[in-house]
């Protein structure tokens, strides 16, 4: 029986402490520029163009639209375009791809798709050019409200911009493409100067000066000098934009090459075309497993089930943590308004649960025709919660309100939402993942800790206060 | 660092949840025996065999097929308690008295015609209040509070809740049903628990747990307990000690009642009872245990 414990003891050690050379030896060899730490992250968009062409079926049709070019700002990946069976021409046209459909018009709309990451990026205006001058005044600060007074008014205020500028003797060009981080993205214009033979861009809309920032995608340019003309927008095309956080591909490209690290993942999952998502919730369930036993064995927080809040927090990564919580709740208050006449009557479990999920997913259909009605893009997410977690919530607040009674089954509900919270916070976390992708012994150590909780045999923090009346001097 | 010296001493008397699962439940009762505190006929069984009293069984209906067979019984009973066999805290336990008209009525007034009662039997059967599915209704004498516990309050069937570590008992309560538990016996539902001085067998003070305070009388018929001694304890205190010499599990909290006509009477077995008990007699599992050791 002794010899048992020692062995354990010895396996907690060694578990605990394994990954702590490796990292000491990593930290050393590795030789990251720390300082890039801040920008570990990027946005990837997924953009799809659909065109909805109101032709009838096998009448001639004719779309044009511009593609843009990978180049060393803005990166281009799964790229695929659906035809339909239409013939595609591809040309270069100024620095992005003109896209030519023709052909008799099939069955189902045509679309394209494809994966952008830009960089955000400053540039340097040398101090010796005068462009300060232009602005009236030197001072950089003073620009955005030169702009306002000056070109905001009016639509297109960047191409006027141009304009002005390349009256001083300025070569000017515009830009043609999107800003993708608007809600709904329009056809954005925005200017670059030539400037020691850079082209350095302007956008007056948004205020940027000698500045681009990583949501900015270019199709093309349109050279005003050279009376080119402005690309037009097919009047059935439809953009839908997702936004999906992502570990810097830099960052990636740069430990690939290291030693001993899980970093080499995200390619795998890349080329098997598994979301990224998927790596990071199977990198940090076990940290977040672990979690969420220390929230029970030594805070004391009850939640239904012991692994609800954790599958929680996995669907609050597609619907964003407050609409997730928002609709968590809504169903919990459902189930429980249905749940109480039922519990009169005095139905079985089964059945009883039956019909409660029956009303969820009527809840659901309510949910998705509200959205699609009024166009609320992020009640489409909602419509994702998973059923599986739908089914257990409702099973288990069912269990507790049955056998203790509604107010407890409330207090557990909030409590469940607390814990999913702090995980949520884990799972969304981009850094941690990175630091279990570079470090995965640390998992070892994890292994350790639920080794020591599973012996832990202390008074939980809330049964302190539980308890506190005992310590009071009796008498 | 006074804080933390509370902490301390509080960690060295009392057993919280971690410490019970481990320490208790898992080091002292075997799983291949816990069925014993879990099936309400399994236990019963053992009761008799060993002549401790436990409340008369009148049947245990398994299936459904032979419950009108088996009901048979009750047309000459006119105060029944039907229950799972496998349920816990209280659900599914109806108790039943006879009235003139060949009807049943609940101590709160509700009415049951036969059919009503067999529609709760087939819920038992169907594990509505045990989430199993093989759960048996067991049909049994319906205990009578002795005046003793009456005089306190009218409502509910009040019971002693006894620890036994190793066959030594270790904290003993009763519990009390108030207006608040809706005559329950429920802690958690708001009836009262009071302490148990084993040796003695005297009251002490009560505790609320709903409402987090100490009380010398009862919340309702405010009749005075504290200090009053129990009849025939030392009764309750032996049928206590025989039934943890009976089970092959050494950590158990017991469910006596006290009844009117056979005195007092094990309902229960709990294998894995809780810890409130240490709030309501004001004392940790630990200082019992500890003081134990120190005294032998």
């Amino acid at each position: 029986m002794k010899s048992k414990v020692n062995i354990l003891n010895v396996l907690i050690y060694v578990l605990l402490f394994l990954p702590l050379p490796f990292i000491v030896w990593k930290l050393a060899t590795y030789d990251i520029n720390w300082s890039r730490a801040r920008s570990v992250s990027c946005t990837q968009y997924d953009v799809k163009y659909t065109f909805k062409v109101q032709e009838k079926l096998s009448k001639p049709v004719h779309i044009e639209f511009i593609l843009p070019e990978a180049n060393k700002r803005q990166s281009i990946i799964s790229e695929n375009v659906d035809s339909k069976g239409l013939n595609i021409e591809i040309s270069k046209f100024r620095e992005g791809r003109r896209i030519v459909m023709s052909g008799m018009k099939q069955v189902g709309n045509i679309s394209c798709r494809f994966k952008f990451i830009g960089k955000s990026q400053i540039y340097k205006i040398p101090s010796e050019l005068k462009v300060g001058d232009l602005l009236h005044n030197g001072d950089m600060r003073n620009f955005n409200i030169f702009l306002k007074d000056h070109f905001l008014n009016s639509s297109k205020s960047s191409l006027k911009f141009i304009k002005h500028i390349s009256k001083d003797g300025f070569k000017t060009r515009s830009i043609v493409g999107y800003d993708l981080n608007s809600e709904n993205p329009k056809q954005l214009f925005w200017g670059e100067i030539l400037i020691n033979k850079t082209w350095m861009p302007f956008c007056v809309e948004k205020g940027y000066f000698a500045e681009i920032p990583s949501s900015f995608l270019k199709l093309c340019y349109v050279d005003m000098d050279k009376q080119d003309e402005i690309p037009q927008i097919p009047v059935d095309l439809e953009i839908k934009i997702e936004k999906e956080k992502l570990l810097h591909p830099d960052i990636i490209h740069e430990l690939e090459n290291k030693p001993m690290n899980w970093v080499f993942f995200n390619r795998l999952f890349e080329e098997q075309n598994l979301p990224a998502k998927i790596l990071r919730i199977i990198l940090l369930t076990p940290l977040v497993a672990m979690i969420i036993s220390i929230f029970r064995n030594a805070i004391g927080l009850n939640t239904f089930g012991l692994f609800l809040p954790m599958l929680l927090a996995m669907s609050f990564l597609t619907t964003g943590f407050f609409a997730g919580a928002a609709m968590f709740l809504m169903i919990i208050g459902l189930i429980s308004i249905v749940h109480y006449p039922l519990e009169k009557f005095e139905l079985l479990n089964l059945p009883k649960l039956a019909i409660v999920l029956t009303f969820v997913e009527l809840l659901f259909l309510t949910i998705v025709v509200v959205g699609a009605k009024f166009n609320l893009e992020f009640i489409i997410h909602i419509s994702m919660f998973p059923v599986v977690i739908i089914t257990f919530a409702s099973e288990r607040f069912s269990k507790v309100a049955t056998e203790k009674n509604y107010k407890a089954a409330f207090i557990l509900t909030f409590k469940t939402l607390f814990v999913a919270g702090a995980t949520f916070l884990i799972y969304n976390s981009l850094v941690i993942e990175l630091i279990f992708q570079i470090f995965p012994e640390l998992i070892l150590s994890i292994i350790g800790v639920n080794l020591i909780l599973g012996k832990w045999i202390g008074l939980r923090f809330t049964e302190l206060l539980r308890f506190k009346t005992l310590t009071l001097p009796t008498e | 660092m006074k804080l933390l010296d509370r902490i301390i001493e509080l960690q060295s008397r009392v057993v919280g949840m971690n410490e019970r699962n481990y320490s208790l439940v898992m080091r002292h009762n075997p799983k291949k025996n816990f069925y014993l505190a879990n099936d309400k006929t399994a236990c019963k069984a053992i009761l008799e065999t060993k002549g401790i009293p436990t409340p008369k069984t009148y049947c245990v209906v398994e299936h459904m097929g032979e419950m009108i067979e088996k009901l048979k019984v009750i047309n000459d009973l006119n105060e029944i308690v039907i229950k799972p066999a496998m349920g816990h805290g209280g659900a599914g336990i109806l108790l039943l008295k006879r009235l003139e008209n060949n009807e049943w009525h609940t101590p709160s007034g509700t009415l049951y015609t036969n059919e009503q009662i067999k529609m709760h039997i087939a819920n038992i059967l169907f594990g509505r209040f045990s989430r199993k599915l093989n759960d048996k209704a067991i049909i049994e004498y319906l205990l009578k509070p002795h005046s003793f516990f009456s005089n306190i309050y009218h409502r509910g069937v009040p019971d002693f809740r006894i620890i036994l570590l190793n066959k030594q008992p270790v904290l003993a309560m009763l519990r009390m049903p108030t207006e608040l538990s809706d005559g329950k016996a429920n802690l958690h539902a708001g009836a009262i628990g009071l302490g148990v001085d084993l040796k003695t067998g005297l009251l002490q003070a009560g505790y609320c747990q709903v409402t987090d305070k100490m009380v010398s009388k009862h919340p309702d018929s405010l009749v005075h307990f504290e200090g009053v001694k129990i009849p025939d304890w030392e009764k309750t205190y032996q049928i206590a000690l025989d039934t943890a010499n009976s089970f092959p599990l050494n950590y158990l909290g017991i469910d006596i009642v006290f009844d009117e006509k056979f005195g007092p009477m094990v309902i229960e077995i709990n294998g894995r009872p809780g810890m409130q008990i240490q709030n309501v007699t004001a004392t940790g599992i630990k200082e019992v245990i500890n003081n134990r050791i120190i005294n032998n």
